[in-house]
């Protein structure tokens, strides 16, 4: 009787009808990841939204073992391709516990709409470690990589950091890129009929950046359903207007002065730090007579200052934290913190500057610390009286 | 003077009865003896419990001296249902073919401890019905039938037979089964081979009980004595 248990097949995902496709460029090894705005399986009576408005480097699909063949549809932001897969589908009695499965072999393509294709595995599997095809697109051989990034702490290393900016255009095209986005790395065309392109970045403060590039353009038809394209290499930096800037170093610490597709950084655009920004973290009590505390989500109209000739709007946002910037000037900044609901918070600081210079082409730079409140609100908690970059929780409003 | 010549010839006569009595005795060895038939009767119990099998089979064998000729036939049926979305059932025939060598040479009864090897073959009908049911892809009910298929498959066999009285014997068989084949090329995978048993396992013990009678057509030489 243990014997026969033991004999038993689980009866948990018998069917092999799982197809695993994963997405890449073509000349590189590497993973491509692709924005879907849906995956259509046309023919299904339920519902799959498994991959609706996703950014994926593979897809894994439910082949229909009712058929012997399953159209699979991507919806891209620029357009459709459509898969055809054939296989073939046989049934088979498993046990009275696990009823009947299918078993489905000899994985084909029937049709598609891709650059190219190959099939990698015949086999179809039954969960989501299946891969069977790998789908490949032309490399877009025109695309230059800027990553902003930030000194990080007390030391000289950076990191990626998120900035907000109104705009960047490019001397040959009239279209705005990231238009009022917060951007880390962007991905922006080079002009491929001269050998240098000018970038201007607009930020939030009405000032603009700009970034000269040069390169050399070698037309060739490396893959012959790609046709003829421009390879970009040779990148040079010529000018930049942020507070540093350099070629990213590959990983054999290489210039990256060749364009590839999946896009690697090949530029990096260095922001001295802001090192007056203090973060508040809004907090409510769990419950009524309660010393703890959940974090708690506001709604923000407009931070006033009393240094700052105009308000941080921030237009009714849902926030759970806020940095509010010290005034480099004093020793002593009130914020107004004007909720939607017409509440108003007063956070008033009184704190101590020291001048360092971490990073050259950023010189001397102020370093806030004991930080004080010189009017004590009773919803005010200190919690770090130095501000770090980037900014991390100095102090808490308790609701 | 004439006893001892006498006594030469007798002695010279008596080695020459006993070397033709051992000749014939060779000459004959390997003609068979007997014919035992069988039945089996662990697959009517079996079909007593289990109510989702019914089968029988019978058997038989011819002794070579030591060596036997066996030939099993059988039927059985199974049915089997997952509730309600599953409903299997097969019927088929089966034989299987084969040779046993006897280590109990010395028994004057023919009792046998053996081991054999045994080929099997079975021909039957299996029917599945369906209901399959995937949350993108609907509830779907279909019906696939495998008619008339064939397998095949080996067995390693070891057992005993004994003379219980007259020409009433019992005995066993134990079978290691292996090396399946089946026709895999159809729209519905076999599922239960009759003789076999499920083709998802590569290999499987069988047991059957029988209970034989033994016909003999001849009786079986032995050295004659001699009155001198």
């Amino acid at each position: 009787m243990a014997a026969s248990c033991l004999d038993e097949p689980d009866c948990f995902n018998l069917t092999n009808n799982i197809a695993g496709i994963s997405f890449r460029v073509m000349g590189s090894t590497k993973a491509d990841t692709v924005r879907l705005v849906n995956v259509i399986l046309p023919g299904a009576s339920g519902e799959f939204t498994d991959y609706s408005m996703v950014v994926t480097n593979g897809v894994i699909i439910p082949l229909n073992f009712h058929e012997n063949q399953t159209q699979i549809v991507f919806e891209k932001p620029d357009g459709f391709d459509t898969l055809v897969l054939g296989y073939r589908v046989q049934s088979q009695f498993v046990s009275e516990d696990c009823g009947s499965k299918f078993v489905l072999s000899n994985l084909q393509v029937l049709e598609q709409t891709f650059d190219s294709l190959r099939l990698v595995n015949a086999t179809l599997g039954t969960n989501d470690q299946a891969r069977n095809i790998e789908v490949y697109r032309c490399p877009v051989t025109h695309v230059v990589a800027m990553q902003m990034r930030q000194l990080v702490g007390n030391s000289t290393s950076t990191q990626a950091a998120a900035v907000l900016i109104e705009g960047i255009t490019a001397d040959f095209l009239p279209d705005i890129f990231y238009p009022q986005s917060l951007v880390s790395t962007v991905y922006l065309p080079v002009n491929t009929s001269t050998s240098t392109t000018s970038y201007t970045f607009a930020l939030p403060d009405g000032s603009t950046k700009q970034v000269v590039v040069n390169y050399t353009v070698t037309p060739q038809t490396r893959y012959a359903m790609c046709g003829e394209q421009p390879f970009v290499s040779g990148l040079e930096l010529v000018n930049s207007e942020f507070d540093s800037a350099g070629i990213a170093d590959d990983e054999k610490d290489q210039p990256r002065t060749t364009l590839l597709d999946p896009h690697d950084v090949n530029v990096y655009l260095f922001q001295c730090p802001n090192t007056n920004l203090a973060r508040i973290a809004f907090k409510t009590f769990t419950t009524p007579g309660s010393t703890a505390t959940r974090t708690d989500t506001i709604n923000l109209s407009k931070i006033r200052t009393d240094y700052l000739p105009d308000p941080i709007l921030y237009n009714n946002a849902a926030l759970t934290t806020v940095n509010v910037p010290l005034n480099p000037a004093a020793i002593e900044s009130t914020f107004y913190l004007d909720y939607t609901n017409g509440s108003i918070d007063t956070v008033a600081l009184r704190y101590t500057t020291n001048p360092r210079t971490f990073f050259q082409a950023c010189g001397s730079q102020l370093i806030f610390s004991d930080l004080i409140e010189f009017i004590e609100k009773p919803y005010v908690r200190i919690v770090k009286d130095s501000v770090q970059f980037p900014a991390i929780t100095n102090l808490e409003i308790v609701h | 003077m004439l006893l001892p010549v006498v006594g030469w010839s007798q002695g010279n006569r008596l080695r020459d009865t006993l070397q033709l009595a051992l000749d014939t005795i060779k000459q004959y060895r390997y003609i068979p003896t007997g014919v035992r038939v069988g039945v089996d009767v662990i697959s009517p119990i079996q079909a007593r419990f289990q109510d989702d099998f019914s089968g029988w089979e019978v058997t038989g064998d011819v002794d070579f001296h030591r060596y036997y000729l066996a030939v099993d036939v059988g039927h059985w049926a199974r049915s089997f249902s997952e509730k309600d979305t599953s409903v299997y059932n097969n019927s088929g025939t089966y034989w299987r073919i084969g040779a046993d060598v006897n280590f109990l040479t010395k028994d004057p009864d023919r009792n046998m401890f053996f081991i054999g090897l045994r080929y099997g073959r079975s021909r039957f009908t299996e029917n599945l019905s369906v209901i399959s049911s995937h949350p993108v892809w609907g509830t779907v009910q279909r019906d696939y039938s495998n008619n008339n298929i064939s397998a095949g498959w080996l067995e390693l066999t070891s057992g005993i037979k004994v003379k219980m009285w007259k020409v009433i014997w019992m005995g066993y068989t134990a079978r290691f089964k292996f090396g399946l084949s089946t026709d895999r090329g159809r729209e519905m995978l076999p599922h239960d081979v009759p003789g076999y048993g499920r083709t998802d396992r590569d290999t499987y013990w069988g047991f059957n009980y029988y209970i034989m009678v033994r016909i003999p057509f001849r009786k079986t030489l032995t050295i004659p004595s001699l009155k001198l």
